[in-house]
Protein backbone atom coordinates (compact mmCIF):
# COMPACT_ATOMS: atom_id res chain seq x y z
CA UNK A 1 0.00 0.00 0.00
CA UNK A 2 3.03 2.26 -0.11
CA UNK A 3 2.19 4.19 -3.22
CA UNK A 4 1.24 7.71 -4.07
CA UNK A 5 -1.94 7.11 -5.99
CA UNK A 6 -4.92 9.18 -4.89
CA UNK A 7 -8.54 8.12 -4.86
CA UNK A 8 -11.89 9.51 -3.89
CA UNK A 9 -15.24 8.05 -2.95
CA UNK A 10 -18.63 9.41 -3.98
CA UNK A 11 -20.40 8.02 -0.93
CA UNK A 12 -19.50 7.13 2.63
CA UNK A 13 -19.38 3.47 3.57
CA UNK A 14 -19.51 1.84 6.97
CA UNK A 15 -16.69 -0.69 6.84
CA UNK A 16 -15.70 -3.33 9.36
CA UNK A 17 -12.07 -4.36 9.26
CA UNK A 18 -11.40 -7.69 11.00
CA UNK A 19 -7.63 -8.01 11.20
CA UNK A 20 -5.33 -9.12 14.00
CA UNK A 21 -2.19 -7.40 12.74
CA UNK A 22 -2.09 -3.87 14.18
CA UNK A 23 0.07 -2.82 11.26
CA UNK A 24 -2.37 -3.97 8.60
CA UNK A 25 -5.25 -2.62 10.69
CA UNK A 26 -3.58 0.78 10.79
CA UNK A 27 -2.90 0.78 7.06
CA UNK A 28 -6.49 -0.06 6.16
CA UNK A 29 -7.93 2.31 8.74
CA UNK A 30 -5.79 5.19 7.54
CA UNK A 31 -6.47 4.58 3.86
CA UNK A 32 -10.21 3.95 4.08
CA UNK A 33 -10.76 6.79 6.54
CA UNK A 34 -8.90 9.14 4.20
CA UNK A 35 -11.63 8.45 1.64
CA UNK A 36 -14.27 9.48 4.15
CA UNK A 37 -15.42 6.01 5.07
CA UNK A 38 -16.37 5.15 8.63
CA UNK A 39 -14.19 2.28 9.76
CA UNK A 40 -14.55 0.00 12.75
CA UNK A 41 -11.72 -2.41 13.53
CA UNK A 42 -11.82 -5.69 15.43
CA UNK A 43 -9.03 -8.14 16.13
CA UNK A 44 -10.59 -11.55 15.60
CA UNK A 45 -13.46 -13.38 14.02
CA UNK A 46 -15.48 -13.60 17.19
CA UNK A 47 -15.46 -9.83 17.57
CA UNK A 48 -16.35 -9.50 13.89
CA UNK A 49 -19.44 -11.66 14.34
CA UNK A 50 -20.47 -9.58 17.32
CA UNK A 51 -19.85 -6.29 15.52
CA UNK A 52 -21.88 -7.31 12.47
CA UNK A 53 -24.72 -8.32 14.77
CA UNK A 54 -24.58 -5.02 16.62
CA UNK A 55 -24.27 -2.54 13.76
CA UNK A 56 -25.07 -2.34 10.05
CA UNK A 57 -22.00 -2.38 7.84
CA UNK A 58 -21.88 -1.88 4.10
CA UNK A 59 -19.01 -4.28 3.82
CA UNK A 60 -16.61 -6.37 5.90
CA UNK A 61 -12.93 -6.82 5.14
CA UNK A 62 -12.12 -10.13 6.77
CA UNK A 63 -8.65 -11.43 7.51
CA UNK A 64 -8.47 -15.21 7.46
CA UNK A 65 -5.88 -16.23 10.01
CA UNK A 66 -6.94 -14.64 13.27
CA UNK A 67 -6.89 -15.80 16.88
CA UNK A 68 -9.99 -17.15 18.67
CA UNK A 69 -12.05 -17.47 15.49
CA UNK A 70 -10.68 -17.36 11.96
CA UNK A 71 -12.24 -15.46 9.10
CA UNK A 72 -13.83 -18.50 7.49
CA UNK A 73 -15.56 -19.56 10.70
CA UNK A 74 -16.63 -15.97 11.36
CA UNK A 75 -18.13 -15.72 7.87
CA UNK A 76 -20.05 -18.96 8.33
CA UNK A 77 -21.36 -17.63 11.63
CA UNK A 78 -22.41 -14.31 10.10
CA UNK A 79 -24.18 -16.09 7.24
CA UNK A 80 -26.16 -18.10 9.79
CA UNK A 81 -27.29 -14.97 11.62
CA UNK A 82 -31.11 -14.88 11.50
CA UNK A 83 -31.22 -11.21 10.55
CA UNK A 84 -30.29 -9.06 7.57
CA UNK A 85 -26.79 -8.93 9.00
CA UNK A 86 -26.35 -12.33 7.38
CA UNK A 87 -26.37 -10.59 4.00
CA UNK A 88 -23.48 -8.23 4.75
CA UNK A 89 -20.95 -8.43 1.91
CA UNK A 90 -17.65 -9.91 3.05
CA UNK A 91 -14.30 -9.64 1.29
CA UNK A 92 -11.54 -11.98 2.37
CA UNK A 93 -8.17 -10.28 2.84
CA UNK A 94 -5.67 -13.07 2.74
CA UNK A 95 -2.00 -13.61 2.16
CA UNK A 96 -3.02 -16.96 0.72
CA UNK A 97 -5.23 -16.52 -2.32
CA UNK A 98 -4.52 -19.82 -4.00
CA UNK A 99 -7.37 -21.22 -6.05
CA UNK A 100 -8.16 -23.83 -3.39
CA UNK A 101 -8.26 -21.26 -0.62
CA UNK A 102 -10.41 -18.83 -2.58
CA UNK A 103 -12.84 -21.65 -3.28
CA UNK A 104 -12.96 -22.35 0.45
CA UNK A 105 -13.60 -18.67 1.21
CA UNK A 106 -16.42 -18.46 -1.32
CA UNK A 107 -17.92 -21.69 -0.08
CA UNK A 108 -18.01 -20.22 3.42
CA UNK A 109 -20.06 -17.34 2.06
CA UNK A 110 -17.49 -14.68 1.31
CA UNK A 111 -18.17 -12.58 -1.76
CA UNK A 112 -14.62 -12.03 -2.98
CA UNK A 113 -11.00 -12.29 -2.00
CA UNK A 114 -8.16 -9.80 -2.18
CA UNK A 115 -4.53 -10.71 -1.82
CA UNK A 116 -2.14 -9.31 0.77
CA UNK A 117 -0.27 -7.08 0.73
CA UNK A 118 -3.35 -5.13 -0.20
CA UNK A 119 -3.13 -2.95 -3.30
CA UNK A 120 -5.20 0.21 -2.93
CA UNK A 121 -6.68 0.23 -6.41
CA UNK A 122 -7.44 -3.49 -6.30
CA UNK A 123 -9.14 -3.16 -2.92
CA UNK A 124 -11.37 -0.29 -4.03
CA UNK A 125 -12.23 -2.03 -7.30
CA UNK A 126 -13.10 -5.15 -5.34
CA UNK A 127 -15.36 -3.20 -2.97
CA UNK A 128 -17.12 -1.56 -5.93
CA UNK A 129 -17.54 -4.88 -7.68
CA UNK A 130 -18.97 -6.61 -4.62
CA UNK A 131 -21.35 -3.73 -3.88
CA UNK A 132 -22.28 -3.43 -7.56
CA UNK A 133 -21.69 0.33 -7.54
CA UNK A 134 -19.01 2.66 -8.86
CA UNK A 135 -18.07 4.33 -5.60
CA UNK A 136 -14.37 4.91 -6.01
CA UNK A 137 -12.24 6.51 -8.66
CA UNK A 138 -8.57 7.24 -9.06
CA UNK A 139 -7.88 10.95 -9.28
CA UNK A 140 -6.75 12.25 -12.69
CA UNK A 141 -3.03 12.52 -13.26
CA UNK A 142 -2.23 9.69 -10.90
CA UNK A 143 -1.42 6.88 -13.24
CA UNK A 144 -0.18 4.61 -10.52
CA UNK A 145 3.29 4.16 -11.87
CA UNK A 146 5.57 2.69 -9.28
CA UNK A 147 8.38 4.79 -7.97
CA UNK A 148 11.98 3.96 -8.68
CA UNK A 149 12.30 2.86 -5.07
CA UNK A 150 9.54 0.32 -5.50
CA UNK A 151 11.26 -1.04 -8.56
CA UNK A 152 14.34 -1.77 -6.53
CA UNK A 153 16.45 1.17 -7.62
CA UNK A 154 17.09 2.03 -3.98
CA UNK A 155 19.16 -1.09 -3.65
CA UNK A 156 22.50 0.53 -4.32
CA UNK A 157 24.75 -1.92 -2.54
CA UNK A 158 27.21 -2.83 -5.26
CA UNK A 159 28.76 -5.61 -3.22
CA UNK A 160 26.57 -8.60 -3.92
CA UNK A 161 29.19 -11.13 -2.91
CA UNK A 162 26.96 -12.56 -0.19
CA UNK A 163 24.18 -13.00 -2.74
CA UNK A 164 26.60 -14.78 -5.04
CA UNK A 165 27.85 -17.01 -2.22
CA UNK A 166 24.28 -17.86 -1.27
CA UNK A 167 23.38 -18.71 -4.86
CA UNK A 168 26.41 -21.00 -5.13
CA UNK A 169 25.37 -22.77 -1.97
CA UNK A 170 21.81 -23.44 -3.04
CA UNK A 171 22.92 -24.42 -6.53
CA UNK A 172 24.90 -27.31 -5.04
CA UNK A 173 22.23 -28.33 -2.54
CA UNK A 174 21.25 -31.94 -3.06
CA UNK A 175 19.03 -32.54 -0.05
CA UNK A 176 21.34 -35.11 1.54
CA UNK B 1 -36.04 -8.16 18.60
CA UNK B 2 -37.53 -10.89 20.77
CA UNK B 3 -36.33 -14.44 20.57
CA UNK B 4 -39.66 -15.59 19.24
CA UNK B 5 -40.91 -12.82 17.03
CA UNK B 6 -41.59 -14.82 13.91
CA UNK B 7 -44.49 -16.77 15.25
CA UNK B 8 -46.96 -17.49 12.55
CA UNK B 9 -50.53 -16.72 13.53
CA UNK B 10 -52.22 -19.28 11.37
CA UNK B 11 -49.79 -21.87 10.19
CA UNK B 12 -49.18 -23.48 13.54
CA UNK B 13 -45.40 -23.12 13.56
CA UNK B 14 -43.02 -20.65 14.95
CA UNK B 15 -39.44 -19.78 14.20
CA UNK B 16 -37.41 -19.77 17.37
CA UNK B 17 -34.36 -17.62 17.04
CA UNK B 18 -31.60 -18.20 19.50
CA UNK B 19 -30.68 -15.21 21.61
CA UNK B 20 -27.94 -13.20 19.94
CA UNK B 21 -25.73 -13.22 22.99
CA UNK B 22 -22.57 -12.40 21.12
CA UNK B 23 -23.68 -9.17 19.50
CA UNK B 24 -25.28 -8.07 22.76
CA UNK B 25 -21.85 -8.31 24.36
CA UNK B 26 -20.19 -6.23 21.68
CA UNK B 27 -20.34 -2.55 22.46
CA UNK B 28 -19.56 0.10 19.93
CA UNK B 29 -19.62 2.84 22.53
CA UNK B 30 -18.59 3.19 26.13
CA UNK B 31 -16.30 1.02 28.23
CA UNK B 32 -15.03 -2.19 26.64
CA UNK B 33 -16.31 -1.06 23.26
CA UNK B 34 -14.97 -2.45 20.03
CA UNK B 35 -12.27 -0.05 19.00
CA UNK B 36 -12.77 2.54 16.34
CA UNK B 37 -9.02 2.70 16.44
CA UNK B 38 -6.47 0.47 18.07
CA UNK B 39 -4.37 1.87 20.88
CA UNK B 40 -1.30 2.16 18.70
CA UNK B 41 -3.34 3.76 15.96
CA UNK B 42 -4.29 6.63 18.24
CA UNK B 43 -0.71 7.67 17.73
CA UNK B 44 -0.99 9.71 14.54
CA UNK B 45 2.49 8.77 13.49
CA UNK B 46 2.10 5.03 13.91
CA UNK B 47 2.12 4.13 10.23
CA UNK B 48 4.91 6.59 9.50
CA UNK B 49 6.98 5.06 12.29
CA UNK B 50 6.43 1.59 10.95
CA UNK B 51 7.14 2.72 7.40
CA UNK B 52 10.30 4.52 8.43
CA UNK B 53 11.52 1.62 10.52
CA UNK B 54 9.89 -1.33 8.82
CA UNK B 55 13.09 -3.34 8.86
CA UNK B 56 13.08 -3.20 12.65
CA UNK B 57 9.62 -4.76 12.69
CA UNK B 58 10.75 -7.22 10.06
CA UNK B 59 13.76 -8.23 12.16
CA UNK B 60 11.40 -9.15 14.98
CA UNK B 61 9.33 -11.23 12.56
CA UNK B 62 12.54 -12.83 11.32
CA UNK B 63 13.45 -13.78 14.87
CA UNK B 64 10.09 -15.49 15.27
CA UNK B 65 10.51 -17.24 11.93
CA UNK B 66 14.07 -18.34 12.77
CA UNK B 67 13.07 -19.63 16.22
CA UNK B 68 10.16 -21.57 14.73
CA UNK B 69 12.42 -22.99 12.04
CA UNK B 70 14.97 -24.05 14.68
CA UNK B 71 12.19 -25.86 16.54
CA UNK B 72 11.00 -27.53 13.33
CA UNK B 73 14.54 -28.61 12.51
CA UNK B 74 14.79 -30.40 15.86
CA UNK B 75 11.49 -32.20 15.39
CA UNK B 76 10.30 -32.16 11.77
CA UNK B 77 7.16 -34.09 12.68
CA UNK B 78 6.07 -31.29 15.03
CA UNK B 79 2.94 -29.89 13.40
CA UNK B 80 2.86 -26.90 15.72
CA UNK B 81 6.37 -25.91 14.70
CA UNK B 82 5.47 -26.32 11.04
CA UNK B 83 2.40 -24.17 11.57
CA UNK B 84 4.51 -21.57 13.38
CA UNK B 85 6.95 -21.38 10.47
CA UNK B 86 4.06 -21.01 8.05
CA UNK B 87 2.33 -18.36 10.15
CA UNK B 88 5.46 -16.27 10.59
CA UNK B 89 6.13 -16.37 6.87
CA UNK B 90 2.47 -15.69 6.13
CA UNK B 91 2.56 -12.55 8.29
CA UNK B 92 5.73 -11.34 6.60
CA UNK B 93 4.16 -11.91 3.20
CA UNK B 94 1.14 -9.81 4.13
CA UNK B 95 3.11 -6.88 5.52
CA UNK B 96 6.45 -6.39 3.78
CA UNK B 97 5.02 -5.34 0.43
CA UNK B 98 2.89 -2.71 2.15
CA UNK B 99 6.08 -0.91 3.08
CA UNK B 100 7.86 -1.27 -0.24
CA UNK B 101 9.65 -4.56 0.40
CA UNK B 102 8.08 -6.54 -2.40
CA UNK B 103 11.00 -8.96 -2.70
CA UNK B 104 10.59 -10.02 0.93
CA UNK B 105 6.88 -10.55 0.32
CA UNK B 106 7.72 -12.66 -2.73
CA UNK B 107 10.21 -14.81 -0.82
CA UNK B 108 7.78 -15.29 2.07
CA UNK B 109 5.00 -16.18 -0.35
CA UNK B 110 7.27 -18.68 -2.09
CA UNK B 111 8.03 -20.27 1.27
CA UNK B 112 4.34 -20.49 2.22
CA UNK B 113 3.43 -22.16 -1.05
CA UNK B 114 6.32 -24.60 -0.62
CA UNK B 115 5.32 -25.57 2.92
CA UNK B 116 1.74 -26.15 1.81
CA UNK B 117 2.87 -28.77 -0.69
CA UNK B 118 4.93 -30.84 1.75
CA UNK B 119 3.38 -33.98 3.16
CA UNK B 120 5.98 -35.18 5.66
CA UNK B 121 8.93 -32.90 6.28
CA UNK B 122 12.29 -34.43 5.38
CA UNK B 123 15.85 -33.16 5.57
CA UNK B 124 15.71 -31.71 2.04
CA UNK B 125 12.59 -29.76 2.93
CA UNK B 126 14.29 -28.28 5.97
CA UNK B 127 17.16 -27.24 3.71
CA UNK B 128 14.78 -25.44 1.38
CA UNK B 129 12.97 -23.71 4.24
CA UNK B 130 16.33 -22.67 5.67
CA UNK B 131 17.36 -21.22 2.30
CA UNK B 132 14.26 -19.06 2.29
CA UNK B 133 14.99 -17.80 5.79
CA UNK B 134 18.56 -17.07 4.77
CA UNK B 135 17.41 -15.23 1.65
CA UNK B 136 15.14 -13.03 3.75
CA UNK B 137 18.05 -12.24 6.04
CA UNK B 138 20.16 -11.22 3.05
CA UNK B 139 17.34 -9.03 1.74
CA UNK B 140 17.12 -7.41 5.16
CA UNK B 141 20.86 -6.95 5.55
CA UNK B 142 21.11 -5.34 2.14
CA UNK B 143 17.90 -3.33 2.58
CA UNK B 144 16.50 -4.67 -0.67
CA UNK B 145 13.48 -2.52 -1.36
CA UNK B 146 11.07 -3.05 -4.22
CA UNK B 147 11.90 -6.14 -6.22
CA UNK B 148 15.47 -6.00 -4.94
CA UNK B 149 16.89 -5.17 -8.33
CA UNK B 150 18.95 -7.75 -10.24
CA UNK B 151 20.45 -9.21 -7.06
CA UNK B 152 17.01 -9.61 -5.53
CA UNK B 153 15.68 -11.33 -8.60
CA UNK B 154 18.67 -13.67 -8.58
CA UNK B 155 17.81 -14.58 -5.00
CA UNK B 156 14.23 -15.33 -5.93
CA UNK B 157 15.20 -17.26 -9.05
CA UNK B 158 17.68 -19.25 -6.99
CA UNK B 159 14.96 -20.23 -4.54
CA UNK B 160 12.65 -21.21 -7.37
CA UNK B 161 15.43 -23.32 -8.79
CA UNK B 162 16.15 -25.15 -5.57
CA UNK B 163 12.46 -25.87 -5.05
CA UNK B 164 12.23 -27.20 -8.59
CA UNK B 165 15.28 -29.38 -7.96
CA UNK B 166 14.50 -30.74 -4.52
CA UNK B 167 10.74 -30.52 -4.77
CA UNK B 168 8.12 -30.76 -2.07
CA UNK B 169 7.37 -34.45 -2.41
Amino acid sequence: MQDERSFRANRVLDILVAEDSPIIQAILLRFLSSLGHRVVTVENGREAVGAVGAKDFDIVLMDIRMPEMDGVAATRSIRRTPTDAALTPIIACSADSSREKVAQFLEAGMNACIDKPVDKAALLACIDRVLGKEIHEMLPGEDGEKSAAEDGAEHIDEDDSDVSAFLEKIATADGD
Amino acid sequence: MSDRDDKSQNSGFEVIRPPDTLSSRVKLDGPNAVKMEGPQMNDDGFIEKVAANYLEYFREDLKVLSASFAQLSKSPENEEAREAVFNASHDIKGQAGSFGYDLITDIANHLCRFIEKIDAIEKKHLDVIGFHVEAMKIAEAKNMKGNGGPAGQKLLDGLKGVVAKLGAS
